[in-house]
């Protein structure tokens, strides 16, 4: 049986002293704020970003187009949905390079402006040009969660696809500046429009279309992987990965060519997209309660997944191909004024 | 000493039409029950890989059945604890007497006394058997065949794995093409990790080990939380153990199990068929009569009942004309090679083997011995590890708090290396007898040339590789894991137990259905084999069944 070897047993108790003398020092892994005071944080966070967007608003200005506002709600809900969940994933990841405080921060900036778009069409300069730091901020994202991806043995693996930084997540981030950008450019075209200058409001739609469609493909993509990690445990995780690229076909093929029955095929697809978002919501509320624990262990089992603040991102989308389709109802081919 | 309150061993529990229902606390599960003076359609005697397998498939095709199990029946959830020394409750810790040259340590690594066997108390590691390991004397000129073909098994490895939601990689890189694992890879632990820099940094294939713990929700089982304790005892049920599979679809097929039952004797009859069993529950010995008789008991215990019950039909015990009942019993080599890093690993975190490499069962170039080796990354619990200090480098004292201080620091690999069929090392009953009036069975082991000259090749390969992730202060213990053979299955009755259905040559309405029956140990850890093989044998005796060619 185990016989000691007292040659070998000479040999590495000498580098063990030797090591132990110079033992390195242990890393801080532990995150140094608890779960609880994270998710308070992030709360505050939520609730003044808002304030902070409607006190802008509070101080007068023309209301921003229907288009605009269906976009910056868009925006609105997508930045949310990127402070809550950047905030506790990077969290999780404690915060390790000062860039992870990026994420929360300028999604919370993103929420505010967003809101004041909703709601005054004052300063729209101003406002894109934060929108456009958005969207920068969130492809610096995308390049720094794929170096996490690649640094790991393995590199471009499905284990590191999976469980490193989520390479899709900061396109979220992206698409909430995108909507920003879109809202306030919707706010352009419809002023434009009314002065007689046709063709602004139809290339808006037509922008602004052709981003949902392709922030509903890359989504498709992100739920997809996740989903599948998952191992389509429950058959319901199907739902979106069938759904998000339908209605991305069905905006892209509304924006192409806007006639009256495309219009409503998008429009009713986006309906289903957005009831999904909220319908997600509850059923990943429901995956972290199977977690050991359930809720009574909240501290642990939010973070443990599902991200119950990920759906809402499909309704962010949806309100985004609204304002598309909202552009295309009125000034594309057969103009509508849609249902009021 | 025990830290939880918990009365499932001395008190029986399986009893008054009811179980305990392993995914709730305190609540329970409807049971059949079958009167003892009527005959069953099997008695099964163990309830892990083998015999709850066995229990659940039969049941479901519609057979009676009673299980037995020495061991306790728990729910995990409630009487299970983060602590090593009361979880041993999970080990057979009972009298044995071990020898030969390299006496096997009894306990821990090989036994499992508990209903669900010891898969409550395994590291989960599920690979399967490389495909010529099932014609190794012919393909590959060592051990002997199974009589069984790889393509059959691997058949029902797919069943096996999907009945355990095995969490695997997508791709495997080694072996034919299998299907996809039914559950998704775990997160690479920091100490997998070690071994994926290493593997990586020697041109090396490696792999996630596909794991028998769930990464996803899987009706009331919780997934995975990464808490480590998993080789003393899952308490989320995250672990895909026989007790919350295979014993909960046997229970709810209407099969029953009698926990803290331990099966002395198999009577035969004066027709030289067995009639049922005898067996020790609540104080006293009782007899349940039975139509078949399948022994699941494991390499030790399997033996040990058949020997035990020889009688003047069989006087060299049951299913024994060919004489080789208890021998060719096989362990794993199981020695690791250890290393201090740099950077902070705390391996006890999560399931302990997450990576593996598989890179010399399937290489057979550059190789001075037979058989094959994997390894894996490791994670022993602070007791577990300061033993094997102890005994393994004999540091004690000072000395011993001193490399117990690296431990968040350590990382190590260990291979699961198969070993020669002997016919010398082998099961036998004693002179001495245990508190039950029972024989104490006489264990005999001593490693071979061939299976020393593998230790020596594995000690050197692994080392290579900790020193390529960049571990310092390298050393070597030595240990063994697992049990395999003992009633070997074959097709000709002068060389083998049993037939490829698990049935006794000798006696047509006796079973074998565990790891005793492997003819080779195979370099991977047994339980997928154990599993497949069973529900394979559960098929062949459902359709001997419908054929009419069972008693």
């Amino acid at each position: 049986m185990a016989v000691p070897r007292p040659d070998q047993h000479a040999r590495a108790s000498r580098d063990i002293a030797a090591l132990h003398d110079a033992r390195p020092a242990s890393v801080a892994e532990q995150p140094n704020m608890r779960s609880g005071t994270l998710l308070a944080v992030t709360g505050i966070g939520l609730v003044a970003a808002s304030l902070a967007g409607i006190a802008v608003a509070s101080r007068g200005g023309n209301r921003p187009a229907r288009a605009a506002r269906y976009a910056a709600w868009g925006s609105a809900l997508l930045a949310g949905s990127v402070l809550a969940d950047s905030a506790m994933e990077h969290y999780r990841g404690n915060f390790r390079r000062k860039e992870m405080f990026a994420a929360p921060v300028v999604a919370a900036g993103t929420l505010a402006t967003a809101l004041a778009t909703a709601v005054t069409s004052r300063a729209t300069s101003y406002k894109a040009a934060l929108f456009g730091g958005t969207i920068a901020t969130g492809l610096f994202g995308l390049g720094f969660h794929l170096r996490n991806i690649l640094s790991r043995p393995g590199g471009l693996s499905w284990n590191n696809l999976f469980y490193r930084a989520p390479f899709g997540a900061p396109g979220a981030l992206a698409l909430a500046g995108l909507a920003g950008v879109g809202a306030v450019a919707a706010d352009r075209a419809d002023r434009r429009e009314r002065l007689g200058q046709k063709g602004h409001g139809r290339r808006a739609g037509y922008g602004l279309g052709l981003f949902t469609a392709a922030g509903l493909f890359g989504l498709t993509a992100e739920v997809g992987l996740l989903h599948f990690r998952g191992a389509f445990h429950d058959k319901l995780m199907y739902a979106p990965i069938l759904a998000l690229p339908f209605t991305g076909a069905a905006i892209m093929a509304a924006t192409a060519d806007p006639q009256p029955r495309r219009r409503s095929l998008a429009r009713k697809s986006l309906e289903a997209t957005a009831g999904l978002g909220l319908v997600g919501t509850g059923l990943h509320a429901y995956g972290v309660s199977r977690n050991m624990g359930g809720f009574a262990n909240w501290t642990q089992n939010l973070f443990q997944g599902p991200p119950i603040a990920a759906p809402p991102s499909l309704a962010g989308l949806a309100l985004m191909g609204f304002a598309a389709l909202d552009l295309l109802d009125r000034h594309g081919k057969d103009p509508s004024h849609g249902p009021r | 000493m025990s830290t939880v309150v918990s009365d499932a061993q001395e008190r029986i529990r399986a009893t008054g039409g009811r179980a305990p229902n392993v995914f709730r606390r305190g609540e329970w599960v409807p049971m059949k029950q079958y009167p003892e003076n009527e005959a069953v359609d099997f008695v099964i005697v163990g309830t892990g890989c083998g015999g709850s397998v066995l229990a659940a498939q039969l049941a479901e095709a519609g057979h009676s059945v009673v299980a037995f199990d020495a061991g306790a029946f728990y729910r995990p959830l409630e009487d299970f604890a983060s602590d090593e020394r009361e979880q041993e409750k999970l080990y057979w810790l009972d009298e044995r007497i071990s020898g030969g040259d390299h006496p096997i340590e009894l306990g821990s690594n090989n036994s499992g006394k508990a209903v669900g066997g010891s898969t409550v108390h395994f590291q989960m590691v599920a690979l399967r058997f490389r495909p010529e390991w099932f014609t190794s004397r012919t393909s590959l000129g060592y051990g002997h065949d199974w009589p069984v073909d790889w393509r059959e098994m691997w058949s029902y490895y797919a069943k096996a794995e999907d009945a355990m939601k095995i969490a695997g990689p997508i791709r495997y890189p080694w072996g034919p093409k299998r299907g996809r694992y039914p559950y998704r890879e775990h997160e690479l632990s920091a100490s997998a990790l070690v071994l994926a820099k290493g593997a990586e940094a020697m041109g090396v294939k490696w792999c996630g080990t596909p794991t028998a713990s769930l990464s996803a929700p899987r009706g009331e089982a919780h997934p995975c939380v990464y808490r480590g304790f998993c080789k003393i005892g899952c308490a989320t049920n995250a672990k895909q153990s026989m007790l919350v599979t295979f014993v909960s679809k046997a229970l709810k097929h209407g099969a029953e199990i009698r926990d803290l039952a331990m099966v002395g004797r198999i009577e035969v009859g004066p027709d030289g068929r067995a009639t049922g069993v005898h067996y020790h529950r609540e104080g006293e010995w009782r007899f349940q009569k039975a139509r078949n008789v399948v022994v699941s008991g494991y390499s030790i215990e399997t033996p040990r009942l058949l020997l035990n019950s020889a009688c003047p039909a069989h006087p060299d015990g049951l299913a024994n004309s060919s004489g080789l009942v208890g021998k060719n019993l096989m362990v794993h080599v199981n020695d690791a090679v250890w290393g201090i890093m740099e950077e902070e690993i705390r391996w006890y975190k999560g399931p302990p083997s997450l990576a593996v490499c598989e890179h010399w069962n399937y290489e057979d170039e550059g190789k001075d011995f037979d058989g094959g080796y994997a390894f894996m990354s490791q994670g022993p619990l602070p007791t577990d590890f300061a033993t094997s200090l102890v005994s393994n480098e004999g540091v004690f004292g000072h000395e011993l708090r001193k490399w117990m201080s690296h431990y968040n620091h350590m990382a190590g690999l260990k291979m699961v290396g198969e070993t020669m069929p002997q016919e010398t090392n082998r099961v036998e009953l004693s002179d001495e007898t245990d508190a039950l009036g029972l024989p104490i069975p006489k264990v005999s082991f001593s490693y071979c040339e061939n299976d020393r000259k593998m230790a020596k090749h594995a000690e050197r390969f692994q080392g290579e590789m900790l020193r390529a992730a960049g571990a310092k202060s390298l050393y070597h213990t030595s240990s063994t894991a697992h049990l395999m053979g003992g009633c070997r299955m074959g097709d000709d009755p002068a060389s083998s137990v049993v037939d490829a259905a698990g049935r006794s040559f000798d006696i047509d309405n006796l079973f074998v259905c565990d790891g005793s029956l492997f003819p080779t140990a195979g370099g991977v850890n047994p339980s997928m084999t154990i599993v497949a093989n069973s529900l394979r044998i559960a098929d062949r005796i459902i359709a001997m069944a419908r054929r009419g060619d069972l008693h």
